[in-house]
């Protein structure tokens, strides 16, 4: 079976014994060990270089570690064919390092993409991207393009594709990074909503998050482990 | 349903998108694919051409003057029994003079005592047996024939059209090799433009969870109409150019209507290959 089955009583993550060295000698993550149910979340702290990015490229399926599992939704993702990649993916989301918006298509543009894999019609689509925009009070900027939005708006827009989406697991680096105050709390609402609403986050930073997530674990990168 | 109407809007979205790069790519591609038909028509007016003329050779047996009349109708029907004859026709002395005094104008052979013309079998072929090596192998097998003097059929000549031919058809090969060539390199560069400037688009489309096919989809497509759009517009125009000019001293010989819609039918394909390749290394 290809299908990607969500258990809610067993393990969302789980990246046992992984290391990777990437291209070069030095090892990047040495045993690093990570597991979150589902529903829960997870900030995780590291300098620049630690491998915050990576982590989220190795868990995304983007990298293969050299050794360990990762078991995402239950199954080892590098063990499985491409389709249960494709399908994996379709339920992980992410905002920040790698996922980015398209910059040249408009939010509405940006925001379908996701409901167009899953086959929904267009009044479907509309109907659920209008209520998505209103909640995330960019329904104005509907039409716009995503390079014109502004470094919050365009955050905000990459979790409103995961919420359309309906990710239960959404990768975030660095979310607060470069925000004003202002639209930094609204995104720190926003994320805690999401963590209330049963969304697992994993939350990737430098320094301090400026979120607080209940019950999320912390972890720091230290030396390729998780600490 | 959704997902079909989005693949087949996508590919059109993505040529208006570019505008200015789509149509480079669409002229660019419309001039070899006019090359090709070009080509096309040269070949196919030269081939008509030699075709006419060769279908003019005829074969001239001349009979020994020790053969009997009584044993001319042995001979004849050897000459026919070849598969390849399509008429022998036997030209007595007498022919052969009415023949020469009309040719002349006046019977240059009144002072003879005797008629000196020799009597001749006029052999006439199947066009599609007239080849060089048929003739020569012919020739060969009569020349043993007992009565038979002499052969004679225009054997350098029909060599010369021949080389002609065989040059020809080496130089529409190399050329249809070399522009099918370009077109596919054209349609390969232009989808890997394409994919490239949407390279943010791809990957984030594959984080979303889209497959390699469905991503691929629109790009092939869209190499599909590039090249179903050039060669389709390529033969408009040739046959706009062929409405408005009359030929009089060679007659143009332009392929068949079918030929045409399985030239467009290989276009077609040449773009999905052009397309396919295309996009390939974007998505790795």
């Amino acid at each position: 079976m290809d299908e990607v089955k969500l258990n809610n009583d067993g393990k969302i993550i789980e990246l046992a014994e992984v290391a990777y060295s990437g291209t070069g000698r030095h090892k990047i993550f040495d045993n690093l060990n990570l597991s979150l149910n589902y529903g829960q979340s997870a900030v995780i702290k590291g300098p620049t270089g630690a491998g915050k990015t990576t982590l989220s490229e190795i868990i995304i399926g983007l990298r293969k570690p050299d050794s360990g599992t990762v078991m995402v939704f239950g199954q080892n993702i590098f063990d499985r064919n491409e389709r249960f990649l494709k399908l994996a993916r379709r339920k992980i989301g992410g905002v920040g390092g790698i996922f980015r918006p398209i910059e040249y298509q408009t939010v509405y543009e940006n925001l379908q993409y996701p409901l167009i894999l899953r086959g929904d019609g267009s009044s479907k689509r509309r109907t659920k991207i209008t209520d998505i925009l209103n909640q995330l009070h960019l329904f104005t900027k509907k039409n716009e393009i995503a390079a014109n939005l502004s470094r919050g708006e365009q955050v905000l827009l990459l979790l409103g594709r995961a919420i359309v989406a309906d990710q239960p697991l959404i990768l975030i680096d660095e979310p607060l990074a470069g925000l004003d105050p202002e639209m930094s709390g609204v995104v720190a609402e926003l994320l805690k909503r999401l963590n209330v609403a049963g969304h697992s986050l994993i939350v990737l930073t430098g320094g301090r998050t400026g979120v607080s997530l209940p019950d999320a674990a912390e972890y720091c990168i230290v030396d390729g482990k998780l600490k | 349903m959704n997902k079909i109407f989005y693949l087949i809007k996508k590919p059109l979205a993505n040529i208006i998108g570019r505008p200015l790069s789509a149509l480079t790519s669409l002229l660019s591609l419309l001039l070899l694919m006019l090359m090709f038909d070009l080509v096309w028509i040269s070949s196919l007016t030269v081939d008509n051409y030699l075709e006419n003329i060769t279908t003019d050779i005829d074969m001239e047996i001349y009979l020994d003057d020790s053969l009997p009349d009584s044993t001319v109708a042995v001979v004849m029907e050897a000459v026919t029994a070849p598969d390849g004859i399509a008429k022998a026709v036997y030209i007595s002395r007498e022919d052969a003079r009415d023949k020469l005094h009309s040719l002349m104008g006046t019977d240059l052979l009144a002072g003879f005592g005797e008629n000196p013309l020799p009597r001749s079998i006029i052999v006439t072929f199947i066009p599609e047996y007239l080849n060089s090596s048929y003739l020569a192998e012919l020739t060969s097998s009569l020349e043993r024939l007992q009565g038979v003097s002499e052969i004679y059929y225009p054997g350098d000549w029909l060599e010369k059209i021949e080389g002609t031919h065989s040059l020809l058809l080496k130089i529409v090969i190399f050329l249809g090799i070399v522009i099918s060539l370009a077109v596919v390199l054209n349609l390969l560069y232009t989808i890997r433009l394409s994919a490239r400037s949407r390279g943010q688009e791809l990957i984030q489309h594959r984080l979303l969870g889209a497959g390699k096919i469905f991503l691929s989809f629109p790009y092939i497509v869209e190499g599909i109409i590039y090249s179903l759009a050039a060669a389709a517009a390529g033969w408009l125009i040739i046959y706009y150019a062929s409405m408005r000019l009359t030929f009089t001293s060679i007659e143009i010989v332009f392929p068949a209507r079918l030929e045409i819609i399985y030239f467009c039918l290989t276009a077609l394909l040449v773009g999905l290959a052009g397309g396919y390749i295309g996009i390939r290394r974007s998505l790795r």
